[in-house]
């Protein structure tokens, strides 16, 4: 097993395993994602952390193949508006269609 | 059609359309790419509506494809080019960023004229001839209006000039 303890921002690259257990903190529009992932830190999968912006209530939010949902924002000062931290495996990235 | 028969056939339909052309002129004509977001035909291996258009979705996986296949373009010879064509600010640091994530290189030391020559389709085969030289260069002019058989209009398009300009330039050559 690893810990995974960092700042999601997006863009960011970084290690998972299977989650088997995570906590999300926000502060100040700061979103921290610990994580305990089973599984070599070493060997474990590169995933891109990819920040998206769902406003409104939509009534379905899409995410790429294989993917990884993180955490999510809410911003209180505005309703129905909410960031999703997710995360695509690096392997997703080919260059293919 | 020898050299002369050919000049009268250009005279007898005054600045219309040949009514049999060789193949290929279509495709020079409907050459409509354009940089710029919706205006032509997409530059990338898709169509308008599935380029990025915030900074999720240039950090998808299928951009990497899509940034490539526009700078792969003749047209675009810079990364302001590249943001014109997606539709996002010249100055855009956000694409800057996604181009580096995405590790795609842009265009170097490109010229930035575009270039006058373009291969005209005739009975003969290609006739490379530069469309700066319409209105001084009897083969060109020759070669665009009686081998390929364009029309004035599409003349017009293709060097850019009024129709007028090409019709006077056509006339001082003889051909009309």
């Amino acid at each position: 097993m690893f810990a995974v303890d960092t700042l999601l921002n997006h863009g960011d690259t970084i290690h998972l395993g299977d989650v088997l257990s995570k906590q999300v903190e926000n502060d100040n529009r700061v979103t921290y994602f610990s994580a305990i992932c089973d599984g070599d830190e070493s060997e474990a999968d590169r995933y891109t952390v990819i920040k998206k912006q769902v406003k409104g209530a939509p009534e379905n939010v899409e995410f790429p193949e294989k993917s990884v949902v993180l955490a999510f924002e809410s911003n209180k000062n505005v309703s129905n508006n909410v960031s999703i931290y997710y995360a695509v495996p690096e392997s997703q990235y080919g260059g293919g269609d | 059609m020898n050299f002369y028969n050919a000049v009268e056939e250009g005279k007898e339909r005054n600045g219309d359309a040949a009514e049999n052309r060789p193949d290929g002129v279509s495709e020079l004509l409907e050459n409509d790419e354009t940089v710029g977001f919706e205006e032509g035909d997409s530059l990338a291996n898709v169509g308008y509506s599935s380029y990025p258009d915030d900074r999720e979705s240039l950090y998808l996986p299928n951009t990497t494809a899509i940034l490539t296949s526009i700078i792969a373009a003749d047209k675009v010879r810079d990364q302001e080019d590249l943001a014109d064509e997606l539709g996002f600010n010249r100055g855009s640091q956000t694409l800057s960023d996604a181009l580096e994530f995405h590790n795609v290189d842009l265009p170097e030391n490109v010229d930035h004229t575009s270039s006058p020559y373009v291969d005209v389709p005739t009975a003969d085969g290609d006739k490379r001839v530069n469309l700066r030289e319409f209105g001084n260069d009897f083969y060109t002019a020759y070669t665009l209006y009686v081998a390929a058989g364009l029309s004035i209009t599409e003349i017009s398009q293709l060097v850019e000039e009024p129709e007028q300009e090409v019709r006077r330039s056509l006339a001082g050559h003889g051909l009309l």
